[in-house]
Parts: structure tokens; C-alpha cells; sequence
């Protein structure tokens, strides 16, 4: 039986030493971003650690008015970025254009990883891209 | 493999919603709790099929975060007696805004099953205040923005998809790739929502259970001191943006409401009503998280809408869907959910609500009540209004926002936060 770990934790910590992880699928090759036990192509629970390259492409974003609960409650942009090892993946864009429609008639547009503090103290941090092009 | 079939034929046999409004001020539902609301819908439904208390066998209960909106936790029981239903079985769900399309599922799974003859199923919410603490329930204060944005932020996983999704992320992102993929700008989307908006008011208007919106756009837009709606639709101040391209007036006006349905076996139903049973065909569930949202198609979305179709008798939608329901809380699946189906063609769905054929009398009609803009957005009991919409269009009876072709299939889909995605065909006997 596979051994249960405390995958979460694992994760956001590994944001705090400056890394973005998922877990790798061995049999499939699939990599799981934010990460699971399981595989939810193959179905295998034989997942290794692997730290990603941070490349993705911007596929499509909101920018939206409504904040992003409890992380901010400014306006922000979200985007949904095609990871280089294949994975979709949503996370803040830390530079949005002005330019909106500008941006939709660009896509995809590459981004990079960025790893952002949200709260020193209890060492929380997170994924966000910042687009390239 | 073969389509799938129910193992015994099933079919609605009554449906009914409440009133639309808000609970502290609508005259209909003032001083209202979800109970009577709850009640409202359940017992229309029960005239609506001819039916009492003693024909139904079970009740299943949905409500939208009851936690936070209703200050109630595993409370399905608290409302049998409100129908007749004392010590009946109950099943207590929350699939946020498609609850009422997943209790039609599982009832017609739990008749097909053989377990059970006749069910109902009902979906409640107040979302404009919520109870006092250790207080009779019609005593309540206005639900406040914390509270609001609290429970949305537990309706999206908190380990993984937040940072991430604001408000309306995941919608804007699957519309933010269809004006991409088909060519269109912001300012066609506007003009399509607007469109869309249009014959939405029209049919509220026609609608005696709805009461958010008493006058016409234009009226409306006079008062706002704008010689025409299109004008006073794209002003920043009297429908601003709230993202890339959704304004407010394109998103689900909250209401406080509930809608009930009623499930029986065929065999049965011949035996306790009248009334013209609406066959159950097809239906499928499905599930994804925000970030498949990129997807274009949405594949969860998809593949559930295309899986209801299989099942049913439709070889052509295109053809044979002569109406649909789509859960329209933000203007995001209007198009993409009737395109998935065949319902549109692609990319059909904008041009279509620019030129204003999604009213009950347009070419494709769609949200025949006025949908969840314009009658308003219970939430556990949205997408149940559009079946009892679909219902009652198919008999014939939908009075004023009657169809003039009365439809013989038709396929409602809903969303729900979280997020839960279901289809159901419904057919004519």
C-alpha cells in the first residue's frame, strides 16, 4: 500500500527553499502540478518529487476586480499557463499589460515562475508568472 | 460499448419554483425562512403533478454552503415535515449553483435503482441575509461581504486553486478562449450580452414569479438619464466591469428563492397523476477544477453534455434539441454550453444573442424564465427553475413565454462551484 504524506505542506515548503514542484509520474510521465498521490492519467501512485524548469506559456487570463480572496482583495490578473512539462496550471500573472484585448490577440505568450511571499512570519509563499513577451 | 440506459423508465412528473426576490423586502416571501420557500416550491410541485404527500416515498434536500448562507449543517431532515414528508427517507447534498440539476440526477438514479417509486427533490437558498445565532430563523441580519466572499472562497479549493481564481476567473478564462479561438473582440461579447440581457428582461417581464427587475431596460435606462440601453449597458457606472470582459449586469442577480421537482417510475406514475409524464433520457455528471477551465472545449464540460446525448434517443442535436437550458450565473456557457451540445453551432452563440434569438419567441431560445440575470440566482435552486421552465414548455403551458413550437427534446445543463458540471435530456412522451 502506498504511503500517505503530507503532500500540501510538502509543496509550500518547498516554496520557501525557492523551488516549484510537482510529482512526477514514472510509469506515464505525467507530471501532477499542484501535486496528488495518484497519477490522473495512469492511475499510478509511484510519484517522484521533480523540480520543475518554471516555463509555461499564458494560454488565457482574467483580470478581475474582485480580488483574489483571502490573498488580496486588489484587483488581479489570473492566468491559466500551459506548464513546459505539460501540465495546466492558474496562478496570479505579476505583471499584467494594460492592454487586455492586446494580450488575447498574443496568446500564448511565455512566462516565467516567480515565487512570492504572502506572509513572512509564517513562512507561506506561492507560485506566480510573470509573462515574457 | 453500448449508450447507457436507466435500468427502469423514469420521468418528472411535477416541478415548480418559488417566487424570486429578496426575503427582507419581497412582498411574496417577506419574513420568509428557507422553509417556506422550500415548502412553496415543494408543495407546487405536488399540485403541479396531482400528487399528495403520501405518493412520494423519499425527499432529497440541496442547499448552496448551508454553513455559511443558512447558519444550518446537515439539516435535510429539519424540512420533511415541512411537505408531508415526516420520517421519510432524506439525502442532503450541495453541488452550489448545479445542486438542483445533481438532485434530479440522483433521484432518477435512485427510481431507476427500483428502491424507491416516487421522490422529490428540491433545492433552497437565502443568500440576501443570513439567521441570527440561538434566534427563530426569520430573524436575520444582511449577509455582509466577508461572509460572501468566505463561503466563495471555500466553494474553490483552498490547498491548490487559491492564489489564482478571483470572483469570476475560471468563467473568464473559458471566455477569454472562445472570443480568441473564434475571432471575436470584447466589444462583440459586449454587444452579445447585451443582446442577450434584452431578451432575458423581456422574458422576466412576462414572468409573475419574478420581482428583481419591475420595468423594461429602456425605462430603466431613462431613469438613468441614457437616451438608449446599449449605451447605459456599457456605462462604466451603471454596469461596470468586474474583469476582463464580465460587467456586473453579466453575472446571476442573488436572489432568495427555491425550485422542487418530482421523479417517478413510469409504471408507477400511470397510477397516482394525470398528468403528461416528461421522460428522463439522458443524464451525466462530471467534475474539473479551475484550471481546466483553460480547455478549450472544457473537456468535463464536454464530455458530460455529449454523454447525456448519447444516452438519450438524439442522433442529431442540431435537429432534435428544439430548446435548452444553460446555468447562466456568469455570461460564460451561455454560448459554450449550447455550442458543446449542437444546440448552436460553433461559434453560432454570440451572433445569436446579438441579434436577439435566445427569448422565448427567437430562433433558439434559451433560460425561458428570464434566467438566473434577470429572475434572479437562488443558487442550490437555480438550474431546477430551468427545468420546470423546460417542463412546462413541453406540455404546452408555459403561458406567456410560451415557445410557439412546443418543444419534444430538450437538454438542460447546469455548473456548480467546486466544480460540479451535470446534463439531462428531457423528451416529450
Amino acid at each position: 500500500m502506498a504511503e500517505m504524506k503530507p503532500y500540501i505542506k510538502t509543496w509550500f515548503d518547498y516554496f520557501a527553499e525557492g523551488k516549484f514542484m510537482g510529482l512526477k509520474c514514472p510509469k506515464c510521465g505525467k507530471v501532477e502540478v499542484p501535486p496528488y498521490p495518484v497519477c490522473n492519467d495512469c492511475g499510478s501512485t509511484d510519484m517522484e518529487w521533480v523540480e520543475l524548469s518554471g516555463d509555461a506559456e499564458l494560454v488565457t487570463f482574467s483580470h478581475s476586480a474582485m480580488g483574489s480572496y483571502p490573498y488580496t482583495m486588489d484587483d488581479v490578473m489570473c492566468g491559466w499557463f500551459r506548464l513546459a512539462e505539460g501540465t495546466l496550471f492558474c496562478a496570479n500573472v505579476v505583471n499584467p499589460p494594460d492592454d487586455q484585448e492586446e494580450l488575447m490577440a498574443k496568446l500564448p505568450v511565455k512566462a516565467k515562475v516567480e515565487i512570492i511571499c504572502l506572509e513572512e512570519e509564517n513562512n507561506i509563499y506561492f507560485p506566480a508568472f510573470r509573462l515574457l513577451d | 460499448m453500448g449508450a447507457k440506459r436507466l435500468a427502469r423508465n423514469v420521468s418528472i412528473i411535477g416541478a415548480s419554483y418559488s417566487h424570486m426576490g429578496i426575503q427582507a423586502v419581497t412582498p411574496e416571501q417577506k419574513d420568509f425562512t428557507e422553509r417556506e420557500l422550500f415548502a412553496e416550491a415543494c408543495i407546487g410541485a405536488m399540485e403541479d403533478a396531482g400528487v399528495e404527500p403520501k405518493d412520494i416515498d423519499a425527499y432529497l434536500v440541496g442547499h448552496c454552503a448551508p454553513n455559511f448562507f443558512a447558519k444550518a449543517t446537515s439539516s435535510g431532515p429539519h424540512y420533511g415535515d415541512w411537505i408531508g414528508m415526516h420520517n421519510k427517507p432524506c439525502w442532503f447534498h450541495d453541488e452550489a449553483c448545479s445542486t438542483s440539476i445533481f438532485g434530479l440526477e440522483m433521484a432518477a438514479l435512485m427510481v431507476a435503482s427500483g428502491q424507491y417509486d416516487c421522490i422529490i427533490t428540491a433545492g433552497v437558498g437565502i443568500n440576501s441575509t443570513v439567521p441570527l445565532p440561538a434566534r427563530p430563523p426569520y430573524l436575520r441580519k444582511q449577509l455582509d461581504g466577508d461572509m460572501f466572499w468566505e463561503g466563495m472562497y471555500y466553494a474553490v479549493e483552498p490547498a491548490y486553486d487559491k492564489p489564482g481564481n478571483a470572483g469570476v476567473g475560471n468563467s473568464e478564462a473559458a471566455i477569454v478562449n472562445y472570443l480568441k479561438h473564434y475571432g471575436y473582440s470584447f466589444k462583440d461579447y459586449d454587444d452579445a450580452m447585451i443582446g442577450y440581457l434584452k431578451s432575458k428582461r423581456r422574458d422576466a417581464l412576462l414572468n409573475p414569479k419574478a420581482h428583481l427587475f419591475p420595468m423594461t431596460f429602456e425605462e430603466e435606462a431613462k431613469s438613468a438619464g441614457f437616451d438608449n440601453v446599449d449605451d447605459y449597458l456599457k456605462s462604466p457606472i451603471y454596469n461596470p466591469h468586474v474583469g476582463t470582459v464580465l460587467r456586473g449586469k453579466y453575472l446571476g442577480s442573488s436572489c432568495d428563492g427555491a425550485s422542487a421537482i418530482i421523479v417517478c417510475a413510469d409504471d408507477i406514475a400511470k397510477k397516482i397523476t394525470n398528468r403528461k409524464p416528461i421522460h428522463i433520457t439522458g443524464l451525466a455528471a462530471g467534475t474539473n477544477v479551475v484550471r481546466d477551465w483553460a480547455e478549450m472545449p472544457i473537456s468535463a464540460v464536454a464530455d458530460t453534455i455529449q454523454s447525456a446525448i448519447r444516452m438519450s434517443s438524439i442522433a442529431d442535436p442540431s435537429k432534435e434539441i428544439d430548446f435548452m437550458a444553460v446555468h447562466d450565473c456568469t455570461g460564460g456557457p451561455i454560448f459554450q454550453n449550447a455550442e458543446y451540445a449542437g444546440y448552436y453551432g460553433p461559434g453560432e452563440g454570440i451572433k445569436l444573442a446579438m441579434e436577439g434569438e435566445l427569448g422565448f419567441d427567437g430562433k433558439k431560445p434559451m433560460n425561458t424564465s428570464g434566467g438566473r440575470m434577470q429572475l434572479g440566482h437562488p443558487s442550490a435552486g437555480a438550474v431546477g427553475i430551468e427545468i420546470t421552465e423546460a417542463v412546462r414548455q413541453m406540455r404546452g403551458e408555459n403561458g406567456a413565454r410560451q415557445m410557439s413550437r412546443i418543444p419534444r427534446k430538450t437538454l438542460v445543463t447546469g455548473e456548480g462551484a467546486g466544480f460540479s458540471t451535470a446534463a439531462v435530456v428531457l423528451e416529450n412522451a
